[in-house]
């Protein structure tokens, strides 16, 4: 059982990442000798990579229409409340190969459901950018559904909702640690 | 150890690819990803500013026992450890719940680290090092300067607690 225990502790912890700053920061703090080295590896990669650039994990629209789905278990109690929403229920999904999860908010009938999805940053759509603090939002609409998206401590994070107006996610995403 | 047993120079590159781990391993000691982003920087700093020479091979190891060094420093200068906390608390500390500015702390992963960091600093070393850094027992035992066999008591106790702990909260829901 204590095995079970740990390998559940360390699926986990295994999905957080260091954000991109702390690790420019530490590259900074290296002595130049191993920040060349370091700048030929990236440089050996980037070029590796566009010879072989194939778009990978999900489209941003996918992310929303499964983020959209009825949740499937509680809301986190740390996720309770969001400017003025209520937590209603979460639900994780695969989608294009990612880990999605979802928690899934209400201010009376109008739902918003917020994912981040796991892994490197995806593509955002080529939409409106919104300038939110610190953040920089992609405005779009698929259907009848709104979207915001924006990229946040190398993860991408979606809003997506049929009853809320963009303007509503844009302040939404705008909430911040009073 | 190294193959001759000798002494070799820690080299600068690698440690770039253990930046991820080691952040896991501060958010779990500190229990919020603020301070674990300046526990790692400040580990980093403190390991390249001067040439550091291993009998062992892990380095890993070495950063992690740089890591909890640095960060029972901090907790000293601060006067005292970090309280413990009952999960509760630790997460009523964590402010309003939703920070779109911090989604690598969402969801399971903050109630995970909260847990962790509210345990007896033993034991949350013991789950840091193997659980959330992956450092092998024996690794883990000589990062934390201990026997492979207390760390494994240590491991039992404390990941007894943290499921002790999440089904608390969870039921609680």
């Amino acid at each position: 059982m204590s095995e079970d225990i740990g390998a559940t502790i360390a699926r986990t912890a295994a999905t957080v990442s260091a954000p991109p700053d702390l690790r420019r920061r530490i590259e900074r703090s290296r002595p130049p000798r191993a920040r060349l080295a370091a700048t030929a590896v990236v440089l050996g990669t980037v070029a590796m990579l566009a010879a072989i650039l194939v778009p990978s994990g999900p489209s941003i629209e996918q992310v929303a229409g499964a983020a959209l789905n009825a949740p499937t278990r509680s809301a986190p109690a740390t996720q309770a409340y969001a400017g003025g929403y209520r937590a209603v229920g979460a639900r994780t999904d695969r989608v294009g190969g990612r880990r999605a999860v979802t928690v899934i908010y209400r201010r009376g009938a109008a739902g918003v459901h917020y994912t981040v999805v796991d892994g490197e940053p995806l593509e955002l759509p080529e939409a409106r950018r919104v300038r939110a603090g610190d953040l920089r939002l992609a405005l779009t609409r698929y259907g009848d559904v709104n979207v915001v998206a924006w990229q946040a401590g190398g993860r991408t994070c979606v809003l997506a909702s049929r009853a809320e107006g963009l303007d509503a996610l844009v302040r939404f995403a705008s909430t911040s640690r009073a | 150890m190294t193959p001759s047993g000798e002494h070799r120079r820690l080299e600068p590159e690698p440690l770039g690819d253990y930046v991820d781990r080691l952040y896991r391993a501060a958010w779990a000691l500190t229990g919020n990803p603020h301070d674990a982003e300046d526990l790692v920087q400040d580990t980093y700093a403190r390991v390249l500013a001067r040439p550091r020479f291993l009998r062992h091979d892990d380095d890993l190891g070495y950063l992690l026992q740089a890591l909890t060094h640095q960060h029972s420093s901090r907790g000293r200068r601060a006067g005292a450890r970090p309280a413990e906390v009952p999960l509760e608390a630790a997460a009523n500390d964590a402010g309003p719940a939703f920070d779109p500015r911090r989604p690598e702390a969402a969801f399971a992963v903050a109630e995970l680290f909260s847990a962790i960091a509210g345990l007896a600093p033993d034991a949350r070393e013991a789950i840091a090092a193997v659980d959330v850094a992956g450092l092998t027992y024996a690794d883990a035992a000589a990062a934390l300067g201990i026997k492979e066999a207390t760390l494994t008591t240590r491991l039992h106790r404390a990941r007894r607690r943290i499921a002790e702990l999440l089904s608390t909260e969870r039921a609680a829901l």
